[in-house]
């Protein structure tokens, strides 16, 4: 048997499809438990192929809006992820500029100090800052839960856009600076409007970042109100009698498909940027 | 007069950073510092009575105190979480790569499907792996591992080590998705020309793997280990949803002990000097990644 010819071929297809099905399978469980409706929850076992074993039924899928709150959970999620990442990519662009191209005495030493909470145990930072956002009446409070997540998102947004800036060829702003442009107007005139697609897909990382958070949206949300749906989630696990968990499986199920779209669509973009490129 | 055109200069050049600098100095410095503080006193969180200044005395219950038992085990346990998780994520991210590097029809399909984990929020990640492993008639990890024989009782997650172990594997596979994404743009980056060569030269399979892939992408991945040292120490998410760290504190590493003893305990000095102890084995790592990220 020749490697090239005649393993590689099949042998490239089999593990593709086996690492496939291990990691699809997790996934693929939480939509299958979903399906099962009432008492069929326990009855069916192991049987995780609806239409094929069983009759699937997706009264959980409408369930989970109507009997549980997780359509303000997904509120919540969207506002303070949406301005956590707003947030964060307006300053950390200005800020990510400023530390790829202008010179200024301990920029190296102040760029350290900026990405220091990426890396930073964020469950060790909620504790002060609940304290902190206390006493300044910021707890379960969307501008507080967005200013707090800020944290971790904001130097992952200085860390990958100060690269991407660096990578930018520098004539269009050397021709705009002959022109008279100041370092402001160069920078909102031309170097933002290049950077969208990059601005737009780091825009997206520190979306999903915030969306994902358990720990500190948990410290900061005091009543399900505020709940977001990391944290709804966890609670209607607490709160979830065994026989409705096809409404757990149904949220669970969305929660991973909407940044796996995410995923599917900026594919490429996304990649680079987790690989922190 | 060059002296104050500099100045004016840097002065502008600061106006840059100072928005984010201001930023990170709320969010992240003084809430640090103000958890050192923390750590040294006998924090009353409702206010009902003042706070005590009790030196090192919350780190002594940790060290040589009440608490020694509970941190010992605790870390210990975050050692053997952290042996299984990282080479897990690791090995699991150059299998994913290499296949994915290989020619396939949809081949960008498969790679952001390989992403599935990491789409996962880390709590549903800890969620699904909860019920994976219950003694439900759905509990696909217990049924699994009853019929191999490897376990015999009714839940896996009461005893120790089974129920690390399914964190294990839960942390796993919402997590092997950043070191996948470092391994797949290593792979790609090693020249073809390099292959052509040593299948030239009669070099097998495992020969080209060894000498040519594993050199060129083993500095991007011992980066991502270490961050994935750092994450798998620090976050709790996924076990927290598994077992919160019991039963007693069998599961609580050091992440979720610290999380525990703030915010079911209320006791934020306690939690604090365990937190802290926490970072400083954390920050060599730290430092050491951000130190990479300079120019100079």
């Amino acid at each position: 048997m020749e490697w090239e010819t005649q393993i590689k071929p099949v042998l490239k297809y089999v593990v593709l499809v086996a690492l496939l099905i291990l990691a699809l399978f997790p996934l693929w469980y939480a939509f299958a438990l979903s399906t099962r409706g009432g008492v069929d929850v326990f009855k069916l076992g192991l049987k995780f192929l609806p239409y094929i074993q069983y009759n699937p039924d997706f009264s959980s899928w409408i369930s989970m809006f109507v009997d549980w709150p997780v359509s303000t959970y997904f509120k919540n999620s969207v506002i303070v992820s949406a301005g956590t990442a707003a947030l964060a990519t307006l300053v950390g662009t200005l800020g990510a500029y400023g530390f790829a191209r202008l010179e200024f005495p301990g920029r190296e030493i102040l760029f350290c100090t900026n990405l220091l909470g990426f890396l930073f145990p964020v469950v060790l930072i909620t504790i002060p800052a609940f304290v902190i956002m206390g006493s300044l009446g910021l707890i379960n409070t969307y501008i507080g839960m967005i200013v707090a997540f800020t944290c971790f998102t904001l130097p992952y947004c200085i860390w990958l856009l100060r690269s991407f800036f660096e990578q930018m060829p520098p004539r269009l702003e050397e021709k705009a600076s002959l022109d008279g442009c100041g370092k402001f107007e160069t920078f909102f005139r031309i170097v933002v409007p290049n950077a969208l697609p990059a601005i737009g897909s780091i825009f997206m990382l520190a979306f999903l970042l915030a969306w994902h958070n358990f720990v500190f949206a948990n410290v900061m949300a005091l009543d399900s109100s505020r709940y977001t749906l990391t944290v709804g989630l966890k609670s209607m696990q607490s709160a979830i009698m065994t026989r409705n968990i096809n409404v757990l499986m149904a949220t669970i199920t969305i929660s991973i498909l909407i940044p796996m779209i995410f995923f599917m669509f900026m594919q490429k973009y996304l990649i680079r940027g987790l690989a922190g490129e | 007069m060059t002296l104050t055109r500099k100045l004016k200069e840097n002065l502008l050049n600061y106006l840059f950073i100072i928005p984010c600098s201001l930023l990170i100095g709320f969010v992240v410095l003084y809430p640090i510092t103000q958890g050192l503080w923390i750590s040294l006193h006998d924090w009353n969180i409702f206010g009902a009575e003042p706070n005590q200044f009790i030196g090192l005395g919350n780190y002594s219950y940790w060290f040589v105190g009440e608490g020694s038992d509970v941190f010992y085990s605790s870390l210990i346990k975050t050692g053997a979480y952290v042996a299984i998780v990282v080479p897990g994520d690791i090995l699991l991210a150059i299998g994913f790569a290499l296949v994915l590097n290989e020619s396939l029809p949809a081949r960008p399909f498969w790679r952001g499907l390989a992403l599935v984990g990491y789409a996962a929020p880390a709590v549903v990640g800890g969620l699904i792996f909860y019920w994976m492993g219950s003694a439900e008639s759905f509990g696909v990890l217990n049924f699994i591992f009853s019929n191999l024989g490897w376990w015999k009782g009714t839940s896996l997650l009461t005893t120790w080590p089974a129920n690390h172990f399914v964190i294990c594997l839960s942390k796993i596979w919402r997590d092997y998705g950043f070191a996948y994404v470092v391994a797949l743009a290593a792979v790609e980056g090693v020249p073809k020309s390099l292959y052509e060569k040593a299948k030239l030269d009669g070099a097998g399979v495992l020969c080209r793997f060894r000498n040519i892939t594993l050199p060129q992408i083993k500095g991007p991945l011992m980066v991502a280990a270490m961050i994935r040292v750092v994450f798998t120490v620090g976050m709790m998410a996924t076990p927290w949803a598994i077992t919160e760290g019991g039963p007693g504190y069998q599961t609580s590493y050091l992440g979720v002990l610290t999380y525990r003893i703030a915010y079911v305990d209320w006791n934020f000095g306690r939690a604090m000097a365990v937190g802290i102890v926490m970072a400083a084995i954390l920050i060599p790592l730290i430092l050491y990644w951000v130190s990479r990220q300079t120019r100079r």
